[in-house]
């Protein structure tokens, strides 16, 4: 209580503090209520929101694998569709596969032509196919979506919303006017649904493809095209035709709205859009022009108007004028009104309408030469037609195809063009120029006579353009063509001719030789091809004949000044022939190496005599091989020769070689002045021996007529000995003779006689071989037979060529016998004494003292030398293969006494010292030396002296046996074979006409000899028996020489068996050789070596 | 009929022709129409585009390369 009365008195002022504090909490207290009642309804709320949300996980779940369920499915339906049973032969099969395949086939197609066009690839191409795959490959393996048409319709919004910020909100409008009307459309011809799956793909493909379009000024034309559409018909001034219209006050308004005039006027492209307002505004321009051309201004406005054509080739876009409404004239714009109809695809292509007189001055031009021009461009020295005109009356196609055929001649007359101006700047190069190549003069040549032919045919597109530009009469493409047909067939004579002879790929492109060589061949088998068609081709060949004889005239000059003054000037080295600068004149390889045929890959000498003489001076053991490489070498060689030989020319070509050669070497015996002079040029020669064999008048007319002649031609005109020519040269046939006697005699002029003489007349209608043969080869067989015989004189009276042949007879070949015995004699002694014998000036002393009585004059030349020996002496016989003779042949002699032949010479030399040296010792033999102790005065050895005399009396026999063979076979060799032999040679020598004969007759005649005495490895056998017996002459005599005592039986057994065997066996070989009849000459020693052995 | 046809996808032809010209896509007639026969054949329009730009890119690189390597004669 007291606490309560404690408390005082709340004052009134607290009450309604109070008061309010209560009715705060009272509200607060509400408050928390609601707010635990919303907390409770909450969480009630959070609850059931849960268990949604789990059973939203569920229902995903089960979607989930719903959908993977279905897609599965899905997958497998497709490839049930894709995929036909290997064993199925249902109908549905059958119907998929052929869907399938006709599907691929247009799909492969269509992937082709989009290479096309977006590469320009063609299918020949090399990158074509890598594209293709990689099409192929990218259209059927690829990460893409399907399109989804809300994904589009985004996308279009997006752009649309992007041309707003732009300030292009005009183009946003025209590009949705655009889809929207394009969804409206149907797409295909199949399927006419709008807003298809297809509709939106290929919005999608333009949409990937599009690239920044906000940059493009667009310009709408569809409106103009339709216009077009309906305009190109024209059908209003063909039915306004004489119908006069009031066009109301202002006639020169153009029936279009302003808007879009200046659209039109506002396009960059499509000519034919603006087709009629073109027409007004030019009937405006007339209207003004009269206007001015009356008031004084412009006084022949029309004039001009008329006569001045319209610039077709600039940019400014042209008018097809229909100066005929007939559908025939009007073929091009009907045709492209049918594809129009028939294709919806069909796109017309942007052609510039030409007249068909202004087309073929294009051509005219082009085949003129001309490489620019509106019709044909030069791209890569090939010229293109440009598909890029078209005429009123012909389809696009047919005029392509006329066209092409111009433009294949045009390429034609480009290439030669190319070549003439190759040529000409390469020659004008070369002078300026002195470190260039020349040019070749042959080519040169062709190419001016080349040239000539162009110009004719120049002249002729000349006279066809004014024709074309006078309109007198009518020319059409194809008359243009009928006209030029004869000119297009030497066109494409020329252009083969240049194709084979000078464009075509040679071994080796930069050898003038082949070059040369071969363009005149074939230039030459041209003519023979058209000689043979005879009147077929008879605008051909006179063409074609002055051509080759212009571009045989710098090689004829080369012949000319190479066999009439010794030089072969050849500064384009294009000559088949080419000097070897490595050999001189004075070299003994002059004949043989100093020329060379000119193919790359061999250098042989030109005219190859001497080869064989090198294989015979080669050591045995290679011979074979070497021959057998040689024979082979030499095939290979003549093959690649002949190749680089022109046709023409083989048959003279040996001796214009020889003729060159010998006219080089008469210069350098300065033996050339006033001996030889052909004061004509060959070719000026050629061409005057042509003339007259062809009776070529000087009306050229009289020969160009074609096969039935004018009615003047009578008897009294025919070139009797034309015809006398022919019954001459033409095989001997009596009806031929009767025919052409007729033709001749008879005043008739029945239609086969007047052919017959007209054929004669014609130029050309001798074959060309015979005309070579009477007027090329003659001329050239002349200078070959002067220049071979001068020579070949000198040679013999002024070089003493014959004595010096003589005196290497005489003391290689020991004709000289006396002074060679002189010096062997004490050679041989010493040998047998076993002395000292190879001291050369010894021997060199020994041999001038042999020759000095009856030779003197050969001392200074002849000398002896001893060699070391390179094969291993295994019998005495061989001591001597180390001496040899040298014998200093001069200039020019040596060309044909050259070394080689000294060393066939040395061989044969060696062989008779050999023989000469088994005789000797035989010779020297004297019985005394053998004879046996006195019988009587030692009876004693009576018993041994039995065998000393059988063996002194064996002795006797072996020597006599064998002295008899010896001297069968010396007699043989120095008689038979070498005394015949050089009968034979001195006979042929007398009949040489030139130094080549010569030299192969002295080849001739040492292979002869080398043969017969049995030096060659083929009588390897006969030689090795002969040494074995020569051998045993020697060893013979130095059994002799240690006395009877020291001669043991079975040494002389065996020599006497060794002697009849080889007797034995050279006898049966000589007796079945002579027994032959090849060889007649081994008869005698085959009979001497019989009774030797009986 | 058939024309009337024939005229409507002339007509849709000319309008795409018109769209892609707006949209700058650089292509001409001849290989609009080849895409959409493509795409009607079920090409995917997106991998169509992507080997359209490939072979451009590749042919004006080819182009450069031998542009660079022989000078044109002209």
């Amino acid at each position: 209580m007291k606490k309560l009365d404690a408390v005082k008195p709340v004052p009134k002022k607290d009450e309604a503090e109070l008061r309010n504090l209560r009715e705060e909490n009272a509200r607060l207290r509400k408050r928390v209520h609601t707010l635990e009642e919303t907390i409770a309804s909450l969480q009630i709320t959070s609850v059931t929101m849960q268990k949604d949300m789990c059973d939203i996980r569920q229902s995903q779940d089960v979607l989930k694998v719903k959908v993977s369920n279905v897609r599965e499915e899905i997958r497998k339906e497709r490839k049930k569709r894709l995929t036909v049973p290997d064993g199925s032969t249902g109908r549905e099969g059958k119907c998929i596969r052929r869907k399938m395949a006709a599907w691929r086939k247009e799909f492969e197609k269509d992937a082709k032509a989009l290479i096309r066009c977006t590469t320009g690839f063609q299918e020949e191409d090399e990158h074509f196919s890598t594209c293709l795959e990689f099409v192929t490959s990218n259209f059927r393996f690829h990460r893409f979506l399907d399109v989804d048409s809300h994904k589009v319709d985004r996308i279009i919004d997006g752009l649309c919303d992007k041309y707003t910020v732009h300030s292009k909100a005009d183009t946003a409008d025209t590009l949705r006017g655009l889809i929207l009307r394009l969804l409206e459309l149907p797409i295909t011809q199949e399927k006419l649904c709008s807003k298809s799956d297809t509709h939106y793909s290929v919005l999608s493909l333009l949409l990937c493809l599009s690239e920044t379009p906000t940059s493009v000024d667009f310009q709408q034309q569809v409106s103009a095209r339709t216009q077009e559409e309906k305009d190109s018909f024209d059908w209003t001034s063909y039915l306004l035709e004489g119908i006069d219209i009031d066009t109301g006050p202002f006639p020169d308004t153009p029936p279009w709205s302003d808007d879009d005039e200046d659209e039109n006027d506002n396009t960059s492209s499509d000519n034919d859009s603006l087709s009629t307002s073109n027409n007004q505004q030019v009937a405006s321009l007339r209207k003004d022009l009269v206007q001015y051309a009356e008031q004084g201004w412009l006084p022949k406005a029309d004039w001009l108007k008329n006569n001045v054509m319209t610039q077709y080739w600039s940019e400014r876009p042209q008018t097809m004028e229909l100066t005929n409404t007939h559908h025939t004239a009007n073929l091009t714009n009907i045709w492209e009104m049918h594809q129009y109809s028939s294709d919806p695809f069909y796109k017309c292509a942007d052609r510039t309408p030409l007249t068909e007189t202004q087309a073929m001055r294009e051509s005219l031009w082009t085949l003129g030469g001309c490489r620019q021009s509106f019709l044909y461009r030069c791209r890569e020295h090939k010229l293109l037609l440009m598909n890029n005109i078209k005429v009123s009356h012909i389809t696009p196609d047919a005029l392509q195809s006329i066209l092409q055929k111009l433009a294949w001649y045009g390429n034609i007359t480009l290439s030669l063009h190319h070549m003439i101006d190759s040529v000409l700047t390469r020659s004008f190069s070369c002078h300026d120029n002195s470190t260039s190549e020349p040019v070749s003069r042959t080519q040169q040549a062709f190419t001016s006579a080349l040239l000539r032919c162009l110009q004719d045919f120049n002249k002729k597109l000349a006279s066809l353009e004014r024709r074309l530009v006078s309109q007198e009469e009518l020319v059409t493409l194809s008359t243009m063509i009928g006209t030029l047909q004869e000119q297009f067939g030497e066109l494409e004579m020329l252009y083969t001719v240049y194709h084979l002879g000078v464009a075509s790929p040679s071994t080796d492109k930069t050898n003038d030789v082949l070059t040369a060589s071969r363009l005149l061949s074939v230039l030459y088998q041209n003519i023979l091809q058209f000689n043979t068609l005879g009147d077929a081709a008879h605008t051909k060949l006179p063409l074609l004949l002055p051509l080759w004889i212009q571009t045989l005239r710098p090689y004829l000059e080369i012949i000319d000044g190479w066999v009439n003054k010794g030089n072969l000037i050849d500064p384009a080295r294009e000559f088949i022939i080419q000097r070897n600068g490595n050999v001189d004149v004075f070299h003994e390889d002059f004949w043989e190496s100093a020329f060379l045929v000119s193919n790359s890959s061999v250098h042989q000498a030109a005219d190859t005599p001497g080869s064989s003489l090198s294989q015979i001076s080669m050591k045995e053991t290679h011979q074979e091989e070497n021959l057998h490489d040689k024979n082979t070498g030499k095939e290979e060689r003549d093959h690649q020769e002949e190749e680089f030989i022109p046709v023409f020319l083989k048959s003279v070509f040996k001796e214009i070689i020889l003729a060159g050669k010998s006219m080089e070497l008469l210069k350098a015996l300065g033996k050339m002045g006033g001996r030889v002079e052909f004061p004509v040029p060959l070719y000026e020669e050629f061409v005057e021996s042509l003339k007259v064999f062809l009776d070529v008048s000087d009306a050229p007319d009289q020969t160009c007529t074609g096969p039935s002649p004018p009615d003047h031609v009578g008897t009294a005109q025919v070139p009797s000995t034309m015809l006398h020519r022919v019954l001459d040269t033409a095989v001997k046939d009596s009806l031929l003779e009767k025919n052409f006697l007729k033709a001749i005699v008879t005043d008739s002029s029945e239609p086969e006689q007047d052919g017959t003489r007209s054929a004669v007349l014609l130029e050309g209608s001798q074959p060309v071989q015979l005309a070579l043969q009477r007027c090329l080869y003659p001329h050239i067989l002349q200078r070959c037979s002067t220049v071979s015989r001068l020579l070949v004189e000198l040679l013999k009276t002024e070089y003493q060529l014959e004595d010096y042949l003589q005196a290497m007879h005489k003391f290689f070949l020991m004709e000289a016998g006396d002074a060679m015995h002189n010096f062997y004699t004490p050679l041989f002694a010493k040998l047998s004494a076993g002395e000292e014998w190879q001291d050369v000036s010894v021997l060199n002393s020994q041999l001038h003292s042999a020759i000095q009585q009856h030779h003197s004059q050969h001392a200074d030349r002849l000398s002896v030398t001893v060699e070391a020996s390179q094969v291993e002496e295994t019998q005495p016989i061989d001591q001597l293969q180390c001496l040899t003779l040298c014998y200093r042949v001069p200039w020019p002699v040596d060309i044909v006494i050259t070394s080689a032949c000294q060393n066939v010479y040395n061989q044969v030399f060696q062989f008779l010292l050999q023989l000469k040296w088994a005789k000797y010792c035989l010779d020297e033999l004297k019985f005394a030396d053998l004879s046996c102790p006195d019988v009587q005065t030692d009876r004693s050895v009576e018993s041994e002296d039995v065998p000393a005399r059988q063996k002194q009396h064996r002795m006797h026999l072996l020597r006599l046996r064998l002295l008899h063979f010896i001297n069968a076979l010396h007699s043989y060799f120095m008689t038979r074979i070498l005394y015949t032999t050089a009968l034979e040679f001195q006979r042929e020598l007398s009949e040489a006409s030139d130094l080549n004969r010569v030299i192969e007759a002295h080849t001739a005649f040492l292979t002869k000899l080398y043969q017969r005495c049995m030096l060659h490895k083929k009588a390897g056998l006969l030689k090795m028996a002969v040494r074995r017996m020569l051998n045993m002459a020697v060893s013979f005599q130095t059994l002799w020489d240690h006395g009877l005592h020291n001669i043991s039986l079975e040494s002389l057994e065996t020599m006497e068996d060794e002697f009849q065997k080889c007797n034995d066996f050279l006898g049966s070989f000589f007796i079945n050789m002579s027994r032959r009849g090849s060889f007649p000459h081994m008869e005698s020693l085959a009979l001497s070596l019989r009774m030797g052995s009986a | 009929m058939a024309e009337a046809r024939t005229n409507s996808v002339r007509e849709a032809m000319d309008t795409l022709q018109e769209i892609s010209r707006l949209l700058n896509t650089g292509l001409d007639s001849e290989t609009l129409s080849i895409c959409v026969r493509l795409i009607e054949q079920g090409v995917n329009p997106e991998a169509l585009a992507s080997v359209i730009k490939e072979l451009r890119r590749e042919t004006a690189a080819l182009k450069a390369a031998e542009r660079i390597g022989s000078p044109s004669p002209d």
